[in-house]
């Protein structure tokens, strides 16, 4: 098992692909691994594929958004893999709340309250990576 | 004519006796129209001579010699009254005649007045001829004005109620009168218009409870409305009040709002009835709502552009690190300062909206209000290099409040105090307690706030430098939200400025939970 392969995963779930792209570098740059879904639907044949460890889900999507993502993914999958709500949407604390996510981040965000949130929920997956309460 | 003295007594007797009653009676008689409490009057023969009056009649004109006088000649103003003396004279018919208008001259130099007089005239058989007219004459000028004016004023208030009723009529909001028992007494044309077009009948409207089940009626916030809650009853009880209601139109089978008002209508100090006024507003709020969607969904769809540009400038700086020209540094900053900009002033037009539709809500937790002033006052130093922004005093305090909250409310404050000092300087916190509560104070030595514009800095959209050297732009929302924020934890905001030597804005706390 090499060092990459120890890597977290966080799959990005975004319709926008400046966001997306946004936030696969940044993520990169901290040291995660990252796939990409450009909607819910997406998401799902991405985390059928392969279990990621964390993810980041917008809430407004085509095809499928993020609410019946998030249903989708929890009566499939149950809790074990948590969900982070990134979304512009100005209630995003009720949102995230109501959908069951594990946390949220409202967009616009700063580069070191992305890591704090995803370090928050992947405690011991990688040791490399800075870790605090936000 | 000696003897006569003895033989006159027999036959004259009964004559001198009868002579004596006549006498008495002309006596009593004149003695009854002197005190009569009418004027009297006595005409002797074709010229109509006045030969007698009593006290009243001549008080009719007291300047007027009469007796001795032709009626004509004395009364000359009246020539209608002159023909119809005349006509008695002739025909030896009664006249009379009840409350007629005659002008009168009471003085020899008075003015013509107008009078009324009730007249009962007739001819008599005197025992010396000629005959006489003898006249009964009654003022009653002061009992036909006070009709007159009773008729002025109710001619008055008929126009004035005439007026009010098309006024009423005509008016665009509804109005319906209602007496104590709930009948409708008036009713306009707006407000059978509204009844008919939510598809019930007026009558309904004298019958609450089943008004509020056919048309749905329900407080704006979804609750159903109570009968108790109505204005017309609250009206009637002697309260005025107002409400907006929501209600389900069955002309357009759609919902609709309306704001109803009602005030009791009081008379001698009872409550005789209420008038209710209402007006259909769903148009207005369907525009409310509308505007409401607009801001929410541009700020919603801004703040996805508004993460790129921030999220890439702020890469690109770093990930350029010390090989980025200064002269570059500073355009992505720029770039990064205009996103923010943004950013803010959607969210203060969004925490605007949520106080206003009463959706603004607090999620309360532990916050070290220290660390959280200090990280913030960081934050705003990093981008403000003209100016030194420092906390000066701080204590480690503990307060139980909305974090996130805090902290729009200190970018609020720090953003203002640098804006508002162009040329530079220090801007100084400090974090203190009194009993109870913890204390924050900014204080900026910027261009302070003018006298005249203090008691409406806290208003929504008021900007207190528009129109001055110092506009510096902005949404004029940033203070009511912090307010808000503010007042929702059960804290105050208020400031202090010198015209010249910039403000100072300090903020409450209570340490305990609110409940």
């Amino acid at each position: 098992v090499t060092v990459a392969d120890r890597r977290a995963v966080v799959l990005v779930i975004d319709d926008d692909e400046d966001v997306r792209e946004l936030l696969r570098y940044l993520l990169e740059r901290a040291g995660y691994a990252v796939r990409t879904a450009v909607h819910g639907r997406d998401g799902l044949d991405s985390v059928a594929d392969t279990m990621p460890d964390l993810i980041l889900l917008d809430l407004k999507m085509p095809v499928m958004d993020g609410k019946a993502f998030a249903a989708e993914f929890l009566s499939r999958y149950g809790r074990a893999t948590p969900i982070v709500v990134v979304t512009a949407a100005d209630d995003a604390r009720k949102r995230a709340a109501e959908i069951g996510a594990a946390d949220w981040l409202a967009k616009p965000f700063e580069a070191d309250g992305l890591t704090r949130v995803v370090a928050a929920h992947l405690p011991a997956v990688d040791a490399g990576v800075g870790s605090g309460r936000r | 004519m000696e003897h006569h003295p003895h033989t006159e007594p027999e036959p004259a007797e009964p004559r001198s006796s009868l002579a004596g009653i006549v006498t008495a009676l002309a006596e009593d008689l004149a003695a009854s129209f002197a005190q009569a409490p009418f004027g009297i009057a006595v005409l002797r023969g074709p010229d109509l001579i006045y030969e007698y009056v009593n006290p009243v009649y001549q008080g009719f004109a007291p300047g007027v010699r009469l007796l001795g006088k032709p009626f004509a000649t004395a009364n000359w103003e009246m020539p209608e009254i002159i023909a119809r003396l005349r006509e008695v004279w002739a025909t030896g018919r009664p006249w009379r005649a009840d409350d007629l208008v005659v002008p009168i001259q009471r003085t020899r130099r008075g003015p013509l007045e107008r009078a009324y007089f009730t007249f009962n005239c007739l001819k008599v058989r005197t025992g010396t001829p000629p005959d006489a007219l003898i006249g009964f004459v009654i003022e009653t000028t002061e009992r036909m004005r006070a009709c007159e004016r009773l008729a002025n004023a109710f001619g008055d208030a008929k126009e004035r109620a005439a007026e009010l009723e098309s006024v009423i009529e005509t008016m665009l909001e509804g109005v319906a009168v209602f007496d104590r028992s709930r009948r409708i007494t008036l009713i306009n044309e707006a407000a059978r218009r509204q009844i008919r077009s939510a598809g019930v009948e007026p009558e309904l409207f004298e019958r609450a409870e089943e008004l509020i089940e056919r048309l749905r009626v329900r407080l704006p916030d979804g609750r159903p409305m109570t009968v108790d809650l109505l204005p017309l009853n609250r009206a009637l009880a002697g309260e005025a009040s107002r409400v907006t209601v929501q209600f389900w139109n069955h002309e357009t089978n759609r919902a609709g709002h309306a704001s109803i008002g009602a005030a009791p209508i009081e008379r001698e100090g009872r409550i005789v009835g209420a008038v209710v006024v209402g007006s259909d507003i769903s148009e207005m709020t369907e525009l409310d709502r509308l505007k409401d969607d607009l801001i929410r969904v541009t700020a919603h769809e801004l703040k996805t552009p508004v993460t790129i540009l921030k999220g890439y400038a702020s890469a690109l700086t770093e990930a350029l690190g010390p090989s980025l020209a200064p002269e570059h540094r500073r355009m992505l900053e720029a770039i990064d300062r205009g996103a923010e900009r943004i950013n803010r002033i959607m969210s203060e037009l969004l925490d605007a909206q949520q106080i206003e539709l009463g959706s603004f809500e607090l999620v309360c937790g532990p916050v070290a209000l220290d660390a959280l002033v200090a990280d913030k006052v960081a934050r705003v130093a990093a981008r403000s290099p003209k100016h030194r922004v420092r906390v000066i005093a701080s204590q480690p305090l503990s307060v139980n409040a909305d974090g996130e909250r805090l902290r729009e409310v200190l970018r609020i404050l720090l953003d203002n105090a640098v804006r508002y000092s162009p040329a530079g300087g220090d801007v100084d916190v400090t974090v203190s307690a009194r009993p109870g509560f913890a204390v924050v104070s900014v204080r900026d030595h910027g261009v302070g706030i003018p006298p005249d514009r203090r008691e409406r800095l806290f208003q929504r959209f008021y900007r207190a430098h528009t129109g001055t050297p110092y506009d510096y732009g902005g949404t004029g929302l940033g203070l009511f939200v912090a307010r808000t924020v503010l007042e929702r934890h059960g804290g105050t905001l208020r400031f202090e400025s010198n015209d010249d030597a910039g403000s100072t804005f300090v903020f409450e706390l209570p340490r305990e939970p609110q409940p």
